[in-house]
Parts: structure tokens; sequence; C-alpha cells
């Protein structure tokens, strides 16, 4: 996600119940589908009009205000700057600027699009921009600053578009670049990434049905190291990726009840990891002695890893009656990788080598010494059934299978000792992780029913939605303890960190989750009330893995016992029952709402990995904004109260553990042991225009 | 370090003020929304009950708080996000996370999410 800015998103497409083939692939949880802004083509000279869904006209107000409109802005009015000798060039846009109290955050963006109509040509060219940067925050309860939550980005993105009788060409070009961004739960920063993309799209509607086609390529450079309020000494660690592929979907309605998908699709994915060498010793510091060329050659991870996807797939949709519909869909996902042979630091040993050397060269020989490809083929399918009794209420029912193979630090990550492992950690919990050649791709079977229903009076008075699910995932991927631990290199005896290897295991979720709205009152005196609300939960466990949760502290023998009687470890990183409640009102322009985030604690979690339980919280957010016809201003205050809380998907609070146990030894880096806090009182404003 | 941050404020502030600048008197149009449409006073047929749409309406609501793309998210039901960096954090739907979801922002970009955390 983080490759695209907000501001460059046209919608997203959130599927958390079962997700159809055609949506998924390589994957056993839900799709996120983000559609970026797209060009907006408008019907030449004469003014456009905006249009709702189903041809009614969309308002911009939602009651009629008895308060008359602003009599005069001194700005353009939005859709009318034209340019050209027949005004076949119209310009529109908005231009946004961002300031965020809290932690001196500001940020800017843009969006200009230019629409160019000449006979039944139609041409539109569409700029997004967005840059924008913070520094730490602070902690709520006017605490501290959160080390390494700062950051600046930027992203540029240019789509051209062409549109004839039917057939629309999209072409993208993006640039992102981070220049550097803190990580409160990684041992490393961010200090450069840098990503480039390329994707073209064409959509066309023919007499059997609709095409969509798209081709892409991505490249990245990416480098890992210390930001100075973590640590004051560097030592890179650089990613190259490329991602490239193509997808084809056609979407064929054979008859008045029946509506196929077809589609193919091919992902290839090449990867070199490495840290490049350090002949001196100079960039470990006090690690190793200066001169003991302990790290001669480049450490290589990844050496020229591919990872390629080559998915096909069917899905029928049909509607049996008035009431009900089903939709049925099988794919075949072939999933085929390798990678080179790895590198350590020292490919020789010296008689002063240190261990942990030892122990990886003798580890990438193995390594070295196996063979490397592996080839999954995956079969998912889903059934789904849909009742509609009567129009606003709607009840489904479904199954998927749905399959995920291992990706390439999963299989191939080769170090097995020391603080090296933990560099392979996107958990955020501290640990260390090796992979594992023989991994299984992870398959879930998913559950799951929803209910929906809404007012169809016309008033549009209340919506409702509830959605209980329960997943059973075979060879879940997840941290087996290999019996290795390490400390914060170099402080000794201090917190000990896991060596985990990756395994399949057996684990299963259930939840449910739910939304809804009512609305309170409607007048043109006094605008619109609702009251809009809604709860997740989630539980899972790890059913090879014991859980020790209800030992009394220290009790070894019944830690034992309940790995061995295997009752359920906690997974890692479940965001305990938690709900948001808002007020939300509204009259002519301005809208304001009071929001409320209660969070039940943290107390089934993942004892294999260390993860620590939170506390139960709640926030208070208030925020108003006010819109004219061309200009939008946002005023807020997240965290109202200053609430001091731990974010329960957090994760271990590296930055501050390991630079107070750096600084002042190890009795201080234990006393700074925490989740990540979240954080407080924020103050932000917003200023948009449009034209 | 700080110069470029100026420059660019400064930059925005001076088109913000162009602008404004640029006023014209004319006839009053109906705004267009770039991107998707607007909020409907009339009620969608309810189609789909296994997905829920964040629109352009939600995105500039939650735009001026929020840094980082999965945060626009959390507000939908079942869906939570892994802390990462400022603007990199990993959605997470019912408790599945990351690589085990299908993320795709226009086109697929799944395992260089990866590259980052260290």
């Amino acid at each position: 996600m983080s490759y695209t800015d907000p501001n460059t998103i046209g919608r997203v497409e959130v599927v958390t119940a079962v997700s159809s083939v055609s949506k998924g692939g390589d994957s056993i949880g839900g799709s996120i589908l983000v559609t970026p802004k797209s060009p907006v083509f408008a019907t030449p000279v004469v003014a456009p009009a905006v249009v709702g869904p189903g041809g009614a006209p969309a308002s911009p107000i939602v009651a009629a205000s008895p308060y008359p409109p602003v009599p005069y802005l001194p700005l353009p009015v939005p859709g009318t700057l034209r340019f050209g000798p027949n005004n076949e060039v119209l310009a529109t846009g908005t231009v946004s600027a961002f300031f965020r109290g809290n932690n001196n955050g500001v940020g800017v963006s843009a969006n200009i699009n230019m629409n160019i109509n000449m006979a039944n040509d139609h041409w539109s060219l569409l700029y997004n921009g967005s840059w924008q940067r913070a520094t730490n925050y602070h902690a709520g309860g006017n605490g501290d600053k959160v080390l390494s939550t700062n950051f600046m980005s930027e992203n540029h993105a240019v789509t051209l578009g062409y549109q004839n009788e039917g057939h629309l060409f999209t072409f993208r070009g993006a640039y992102q670049n981070i220049p550097y961004q803190g990580y409160p739960n990684q041992r490393m920063d961010m200090t450069r990434n840098r990503s480039y993309s390329l994707d073209a799209l064409y959509k066309g509607a023919f007499e059997w049905g609709t095409l969509e086609a798209r081709a892409y390529w991505h490249q990245v450079f990416h480098k890992m190291g210390f930001l100075e309020d973590r640590f004051w000494l560097n030592h890179p660690m650089i990613a190259l990726g490329r991602d490239f592929g193509y997808s084809v979907k056609a979407e064929i309605p054979y008859s008045d009840q029946d509506l196929f998908r077809i589609g193919n699709e091919f992902h290839g994915y090449r990867l070199q990891d490495y840290w490049p060498s350090d002949p001196t010793g100079f960039t470990q510091g006090f690690a190793t002695p200066p001169g003991s060329l302990s790290r001669p050659f480049a450490n290589v991870n990844i050496n020229g890893g591919q990872r390629n996807r080559f998915g096909t797939y069917v899905e029928w949709e049909r509607r049996w009656t008035p009431q009900w519909s089903s939709l049925i869909g099988v794919r075949n996902d072939i999933v085929w990788m390798d990678t080179g042979p790895g590198q350590s630091y020292t490919p020789f040993i010296f008689p002063n080598s240190p261990l942990i050397a030892r122990a990886n060269n003798l580890a990438v020989n193995i390594f070295n010494a196996q063979n490397r490809a592996r080839t999954d083929i995956n079969f998912d399918m889903t059934a789904l059934a849909r009742y509609e009794p009567e129009p606003g209420s709607l009840y489904e029912f479904g199954y998927s299978r749905k399959t995920r193979s291992p990706n390439l630090y999963e299989r191939y990550t080769w170090p097995v000792a020391g603080p090296f492992t933990a560099m392979f950690n996107w958990f955020g919990d501290g640990n260390g992780y090796t992979g594992n050649l023989n991994l299984k791709p992870e398959v879930a079977h998913n559950v799951a029913f929803t209910g929906a229903w809404r007012d169809m009076s016309g008033a549009n008075n209340w919506e409702a939605r509830i959605s209980p699910f329960y997943t059973y995932v075979e060879n879940y991927i997840d941290g087996a303890r290999t019996g290795g631990t390490f400390n914060t290199f170099p402080v000794a005896n201090s917190y000990i960190f896991q060596i985990m290897q990756f395994r399949n295991f057996n684990a299963e979720l259930y939840g449910v989750d739910g939304s809804g709205r009512v609305k309170l009152h409607e007048s043109p005196e006094y605008g619109r009330l609702q009251a809009v609300g809604v709860v997740s939960f989630v539980y899972g466990r790890n059913l090879d893995i014991g859980n020790p949760q209800y030992c009394p502290p220290g009790n070894g023998l019944c830690s034992v016992a309940s790995f061995l009687i295997k009752k359920g470890d906690g997974l890692w990183n479940l965001m305990p029952a938690n709900a948001r409640i808002a007020l939300e009102h509204q009259i002519g322009g301005l809208s304001m709402a009071a929001e409320t985030q209660l969070v039940a604690p943290k107390d089934h979690v993942s004892a294999n990995k260390g993860e620590f339980t939170t506390p139960a919280y709640a926030l208070l957010n208030l925020r108003a904004a006010y819109d004219w016809s061309n200009m939008r201003i946002d005023l807020g205050v997240d965290n109202v109260t200053d609430a001091l809380y731990s974010l329960p998907l957090g994760g271990f609070d590296l930055t501050n553990y390991s630079r107070n146990a750096f600084l002042f030894g190890r009795n201080a880096g234990l006393a700074s042991v925490r989740q990540v806090p979240g954080m407080g009182r924020n103050f932000y404003a917003g200023l948009t225009v449009r034209f | 370090m700080y110069r470029p941050a100026l420059l660019r404020g400064a930059s925005a502030c001076a088109l913000i003020l162009a602008s404004l600048a640029t006023a014209k008197a004319q006839v009053s149009l109906p705004q267009i929304v770039v991107g998707a449409a607007q909020g409907t006073p009339t009620p969608p047929p309810l189609d789909k009950a296994n997905e829920t749409v964040v629109t352009q309406k939600e995105i500039v609501e939650e735009k001026p708080p929020e840094t980082d793309t999965a945060k626009l998210l959390e507000r939908q039901p079942g869906v939570s996000v892994y802390t990462g960096g400022g603007v990199s954090g990993l959605p997470a739907i019912r408790g599945l996370a990351d690589d085990r979801l299908k993320i795709v922002v226009g086109v697929e970009l799944h395992r260089s999410e990866h590259d980052r955390p260290r």
C-alpha cells in the first residue's frame, strides 16, 4: 500500500468476506483493490454535469440549507477553466495543503486534469502529485517523542487517457521517492527508497462483452540503514526489486441470467538483496576490532531471486430467480521460484573469526549445496449464494478455498545465527527469522455469512450489516523457535530475542464484524444528524503451538505442559475487539463529526513470539469541514483527551529499547521495553482549492 | 536538509495563492470531483454484501489527518493496520495481513512490500 499516496486514489474496494477467484489468487485472506484516480473525460464545449449513480443528479448539499449561499468568492468557478480557440481544452483540478500539529507534519498535493476533445477523439491528461514530511510524533499523556516515526515522501504520477467509441486506453507512469522513513518496530530505518512504474491499460466494450487488458513494469531501489535518532553508525542493506506482468480479463454476459468472467495473468518478480562489504570493520564500530577482516565480502542473501506466477480463472455468476443468485469460480496458479547461491560476509574462516560468522558460513554452504528451485501448483475455488427476499435485505453465504505460496524470504533466507536473522523481520516483534526450503503453500478454507439490510423507504433512514466468519488455515506459515536466542548486539545479557524458523502449522481464525448507520434527524433548518458505527472482533490461534497464557508467571512446568497439550497459542498481531462510533452532522456545506474509538485489551497473544499484551483504551476525535463551491477547509483534533495508549498492532518499540540500551546500559534498556505507543493529541488543518 | 522542504512548502502556497488570484466572475456550474462520483442521496441497490467501498468522499474526509494509504481503510469493518513507517502501515483483514491479502494498487506489486522492513 505504501506505493501509493492517499492523493492518487480514486476508490478502494475492500473484500472482507468471501472473495471471488477473479479478485484473489496467491492470497488466503481478503482483497484490497485500489483504483488510482483515472483521467476524467468531459463532453466538449457543453458544461459538464455531475451525475450520480442511476442517472440521478448528485447534489453537493444534503438538505436544502436556509442560509443563502456565499455571494462571492474570489476564485474561478470549478469546471470553467477552458483554453484553445474553440474551448476544446478543459482544465480541472484540486490543490491541497495540510498541516498536522503533533509531528510538525506538512503535506501538499495536487491533481490536475486536462481534457482535449476533438471530433470523436477524446484525450485526457491527469497529473497527481504529493509531498509530505513529518518529525517524530509525541505519545499521549504529554508523553515523549516516539523515535523513528519521522518520514518524508514524494509521489508523482502522470496518466494519459484516450477514449473513442467505447474503447479506453490509459498509460500511467509513476515515481515515488522516500528519502527517509523511520520504523519504530524494526532494527533499521529506510534511508532511501525510489520506485518507478509504468502501466498500460485497455478497456473495451464489444457486442459479446467487455475486455480489460493490462501490462505493467515496476522497479524499486531500496536501502535500509540507521536514522540519527536510532544509532550513530551506518551499515546499509540494499534490495533491488522488479515486478512485471500482464493481466487479461473478459466479462461475458451469456444471457440475461448468466455472466462469465475469464481471466489470465502473469506476475514476475526479481529480487537482489545484499549487504555491502565492510572490509575495515569500521561501520560495526566497537562490535569487532578494526582490521579483523570480518566482512571482506558482501553478504548476499537473495542472489538473483525470482518468483513467477501464472494464473487462470473462470467464474460463473447466475441469477436463478429474482431472489436467488449464485457465483462459482475455479482458479489455478502455478508459482515457480528460484534463487542463486548466497554468499556470507566471510567465505573464508580466519583464526579470529567470530562464532556467528562461522555459523552463517556453514549455513550458506549447506544452502548453496541444495536444489533451490520450487514449483507450486495451486487450486482455488469460491462458491457463493445470494438471497434477496425483497429490496433492502440481502443474505450471502460463501465458501472459499484459497492458496498462497511462500514468498522469497520465507523460503530462501539462509542466515541462521545471531542478529543477522533479526534483519529478516516484517512482523515488528524484534525476533530473528530464517527461511525454510521445504515450506509448503498455505491453504485457507473460509466460510462466511453476511446479512445486509437497508431502509428503502426513500428517506434512507438506516442501514446495517453483520458478517460472522470462520477460517481454517492448513500449513499456516509462522515462526517456530529454534532454541537459538540473541541479545541486542552488543549489549550483553539484555533482552532475549528468539531465533525462529518459518514452518508450516495449522491455524484457525474466527470472528464477526459489522457496521450500521441510523439517521437521527433531518430537516432544512437543522441539517442532517446521523450516527454511524463499526465493530470488529477476531480470535485466532495456532493449533500446533501451546498456549501458556493461563500459566502463572515463572511456572516453567505449566508452560511445558501447555505446549504438550497443544491448546493453541495466539496468532501475532490480532486486533482486539474494537468499535468506532461517530455522530455526524451536516448542514449545507458544513459537516462536523465526533468519533470515539473503543478498543478492548489485547490479552490472547503469541507467547511463542513474545508478543506483549496491551490495555484497553478509548480515543475521542473531532473534525469539521466546510465546503464552498471551490474551496474546502478541514479542521480537526485526533485523540482530544491526549490519552497515552499502546498501539495493539504497534509491535516492539525497538528504537526506544536499543537506544537506551546502547547509551545507558543493560538496565536502562530493559526498563524501556514497551509496545509502540500511539500518537497523542493531534491538531490538523487542511485547505483544498478546486478549479 | 530543511531547505528543500521549505522551498516546496513555499511553492505550494504560491500555487494556492495563484489560483486565488485568477479570480473571474462567471456563471455558477456544478463542481467536478476528479476521480469518482460524489455521495449519493438515493440509496444504491444492495448488490454486494461481501465487500465495502471507500469512496472519494471518505478519502477527502480522512486525507487531512492520515499520512498513510492503509489508514484510510481502518474505518472499514474487519480491517486493521500493523504499524510500520509513517507511510507504510500493513493492512490486515480479519487477522490476516500483508502477503496473505491480495493487494492490487492498479497493478499488483506484492513482494516488494517486504523489501522494506529490516
